[in-house]
């Protein structure tokens, strides 16, 4: 039981930090604001599924909603930011701003989104009584993990952000726009985002907290499965997720601390994380 | 001894502002001050040692939270000098202990483990209630007491207990920065390859840094204990460590007063937005962003900049007369 | 018997890159050697792995008796082998002096100097003041390093090395980037050196074949020839390494 809800959970993570980490190795952007696309994402589904009743569409606004902002956002200050320092002081400045107004939008008082129709059960598997919402999630994660693999490694654009990745310079030589790559990777990793916020809802609810919550998971994430790689988040998220769930369920005293002990692992042996490039 | 005279003479300010400033500008000046001690703690790190740390409330808080926890629990009979060393000790083992793993990790790695250290010690502090009394935090804390200082007008001897020992902190910080350490510190952020040629064991310097910006910290957030007399989770919170570099950042990163300067900027800012309306986190996202746009090398060069252009812009305007004068 | 530096088939590899392979130099102390080789031959790999700034994935190194293969680049400076850089690689933010002082205080000098401000400490800050006087850097020694101009920094780069007492300097293009004013006034500044092993990196061959007692030449990542200066211009291998690509030239 624990295990599909810290699979679950790492399935969210693994939509919220796969577009921070990508940023992040192609760009070296830090993004502290990454947290607010979760937020604004799960406000404006919860809205829309209140308003029109259906979650899909929820999460196809919230989502695009997200990509909005951040692209916006991107052209008018986010290029800005040209210093690993700037760029976490101005994206803090900027998810404080957000999270501001969602409280001003919205309240703050902690929502849960209403199940989707005929997910709200439990399944019987092996003896275990699994809510079927949770196993719905594992399953979308695992799609998003597939696709985007599929996409980075099999198609032209995907070889586009691979080599962007690898060598920037050498992409800017041949004639390609790595900023244009660059900022569509943004928008979609904020999109990505935005559907986490909504696809949690029915489970971790929607309010203030969780976008925080999100970001620093999500940095942990990146620390131990590496910049830049869409494996390593996967990897990195599922072990984040199932550590987290696992340690509390035996010893709630620990919380945090469960995830200590995967990190220091990577900085012994392996600082550049499970699959990091650089 | 030019230094000794200006110590005394900053001691000499600092005790006399505290003593008769109003009420609302004597606690900002005392806020201000231990907020500079932190941040003076993150410039050593940044502006000299090149390192950028996200969770160096990881030290603030776990420096706050010993004192704090020994004061409220009267576990120890040894009063604030005690509590104090003990939670300076802790911290600075904990340091010693982290630091090993985490300055393994370089560049971004590195700003996102001290993050991580922060975030863990933030949830360990909401989880252990019986220890910690979670969310709500520990009361009771007695600030110390020390009775020549209460003699002092104004009333309050641990202001002036804080002045004395943030300006002290700063002297022995000054001095670190002129010795061969500081030199040691300074030339790795700007060439590691050059340092190590020239036989200085990189890595044990940047440990070293490290583990005393932490008691630093520490000491900090221990002082700033006393102050509230009350704990919080948030002494480990990502607003925390993010507000700190803030300062370093405004102040001007890798100079002796830019930790004050900083301080005193974003604690005066974000009391009176504080004051103004609840959500005051808003208005404050809007400084960090205008900051950073604006003021990239700290206020100062700011201040400087705008003088500058003032002063060029007069110029022309002189001249201008007599260009008229010439065509016509 | 073992050379003052000497390499056992020492290389390095970058996955499948063979950069450096198989080099067995044997420098005796006092001897000045210049390694000279066409571009990419591999020889500024060969100073990071003697310096230590790359660990070589095979061979030894051996300085001045001790297997050094092991240690640290700081470890190496401490036992008296300086190196200065091909892309100038100054402190930029210090000034001249404070620059030397550190020099001269890394060789010996401890991490757990606090209090003490650097340019209080007397010793060190002689020595440096001294080196500054005997390469007329002395007028400079308070100024930033980042207002010299290019040739004077090749030549504090040099200047530096001496700083840190060395038994051997490694000297990586010492002439890189500067104009033919610039560069005799470095040759110049090269030949005063004092009694030093010397293993000198160079391009430009006239200045070798001026500087130094024995030559060797590399090319993809191996030892090509070793001998005297005029052993190795006679050598028909070293020949077409470099006169193989003007026959190429001629139509």
């Amino acid at each position: 039981m624990q295990l599909v809800n810290g699979a679950s959970y790492g399935m969210l993570l693994f939509l919220v930090a796969v577009g921070l980490s990508l940023i992040l190795g192609l760009m070296g952007y830090v993004n502290m604001a990454h947290g607010a696309f979760v937020a604004l994402g799960g406000y404006v589904g919860l809205a829309i599924a209140k308003s029109t009743g259906s979650f899909w569409l929820a999460i196809l606004v919230g989502a695009l909603v997200a990509g909005l902002v951040c692209a916006v956002l991107e052209r008018v200050l986010l290029f800005r930011f040209k210093t690993h320092l700037t760029q976490v002081l101005g994206t803090f400045g900027i998810i404080l701003i957000i999270i501001d107004a969602t409280l001003i939008a919205w309240g703050g008082v902690p929502e849960t989104m209403r199940m989707p129709a005929g997910l709200g059960q439990f399944v019987t598997i092996l003896d275990a009584r699994l809510p079927v919402y949770r196993l719905v999630l594992i399953v979308v994660g695992v799609l998003a993990f597939v696709a985007l693999w599929w996409f980075q490694e099999r198609t032209r654009y995907g070889a586009v952000v691979r080599a962007g990745l690898d060598d920037p310079q050498m992409v800017e030589a041949i004639g390609i726009n790595v900023g244009l790559v660059s900022r569509i990777v943004f928008v979609c990793g904020a999109c990505l985002a935005g559907a986490a916020g909504v696809l949690g809802g029915p489970i971790i609810g929607v309010n203030p907290l969780v976008p925080w919550d999100f970001l620093l998971l999500s940095m942990v994430v990146i620390v131990i499965g590496g910049l830049g790689s869409i494996r390593g988040a996967f990897a990195a998220a599922l072990i984040v997720g199932v550590t987290d769930n696992v340690g509390r369920a035996l010893v709630p005293q620990l919380a945090y601390f469960t995830l200590f002990g995967p990190m220091a692992l990577l900085l012994v042996f392996r600082p550049s994380g499970l699959f990091g490039r650089r | 001894m030019r230094g000794l005279l200006v110590v005394l003479a900053a001691l000499a300010i600092g005790l006399t502002a505290a003593a008769v400033l109003p009420v609302f500008y004597r606690t900002l000046l005392v806020q201000a001050a231990i907020w500079a001690m932190f941040c003076l703690s993150v410039d050593l790190l940044l502006g000299h040692a090149g390192l950028t740390s996200l969770g160096h409330a990881a030290f603030f808080g776990l420096g706050g939270y010993t004192a704090g926890i020994l004061s409220a629990r009267k576990l120890l009979a040894g009063g604030w000098l005690l509590e104090t060393l003990v939670a300076v000790v802790v911290v600075a083992v904990f340091a010693a202990a982290v630091g090993l793993l985490v300055l393994r990790a370089r560049g971004t790695y590195f700003m996102m483990v001290t993050l991580a250290l922060a975030q863990i010690l933030w949830g360990a502090a909401q989880v252990s209630r019986g220890l910690t009394g979670g969310d709500d935090g520990l009361r009771g804390i007695a600030r110390p007491d020390i009775p020549l200082l209460s003699l002092l007008p104004g009333g309050n001897g641990y202001y002036y207990l804080v002045i004395v020992l943030v300006v002290v902190v700063f002297a022995l910080v000054h001095l670190l920065h002129r010795s061969p350490f500081g030199y040691a510190l300074n030339g790795l952020r700007q060439s590691e390859t050059r340092m190590e040629a020239l036989g200085y064991n990189v890595f044990l310097y940047k440990y070293l840094a490290f583990v005393i910006s932490a008691v630093i910290a520490g000491f900090a957030g221990v002082l700033f204990v006393y102050y509230n007399q009350y704990t919080h989770p948030n002494s480990f919170s990502i607003l925390t460590s993010a507000q700190v570099l803030l300062m370093a950042f405004v102040g001007g990163p890798g100079t002796l007063l830019g930790p004050g300067i900083g301080a005193l900027a974003v604690i005066g800012v974000q009391d009176t937005l504080a004051a103004a309306t609840e959500r005051w986190q808003l208005p404050m996202g809007l400084f960090y962003i205008a900051v950073v746009l604006l003021m990239p090398r700290g206020v100062l060069e700011f201040v400087r900049d705008l003088a500058r252009s003032a002063a060029q812009r007069k110029a022309r305007l002189e001249r201008a007369p007599d260009a008229a004068a010439e065509q016509g | 018997m073992v050379s003052f530096l000497q390499t056992t088939r020492l290389g390095r590899s970058f996955g499948g890159l063979r950069a450096v392979r198989d080099v067995a130099l044997a420098v005796e102390r006092g001897e000045r050697r210049g390694i000279i080789g066409p571009n990419g031959a591999g020889k500024t790999t060969l100073f990071h792995l003697l310096s230590g700034h790359l660990k070589p994935t095979e061979g030894q190194i051996w300085f001045d008796g001790r297997d050094i293969t092991r240690l640290a680049a700081h470890q190496r400076a401490r036992t008296g082998l300086a190196r200065s850089f091909q892309i100038t690689n100054l402190l930029q933010e210090m000034t001249v002096l404070e620059m030397c002082v550190m020099a001269v205080y890394g060789r010996h000098g401890t991490p757990f100097a606090f209090l003490r401000p650097l340019l209080d400490h007397h010793p060190e800050r002689a020595r440096a003041e001294e080196l500054l006087d005997t390469w007329g850097l002395r007028e400079l020694r308070n100024a930033p390093i980042q207002a010299l101009s290019y040739g004077d920094q090749r030549l504090l780069e040099i200047v530096v090395a001496l700083a840190q007492d060395p038994q051997l300097i490694l000297l990586d293009e010492p002439t890189a980037g500067l104009s033919q004013v610039e560069s005799r006034q470095v040759i110049a500044a090269i030949k005063r050196l004092p009694h030093l092993t010397l293993v000198l990196i160079e391009h430009d061959l006239s200045v070798v074949f001026e500087l130094v007692d024995s030559i060797t030449v590399m090319n993809q990542g191996q030892e090509l020839a070793t001998g005297t200066p005029d052993t190795v211009r006679m050598d028909p291998r070293v020949q077409q390494v470099y006169l193989g690509e003007l026959v190429e030239d001629v139509p």
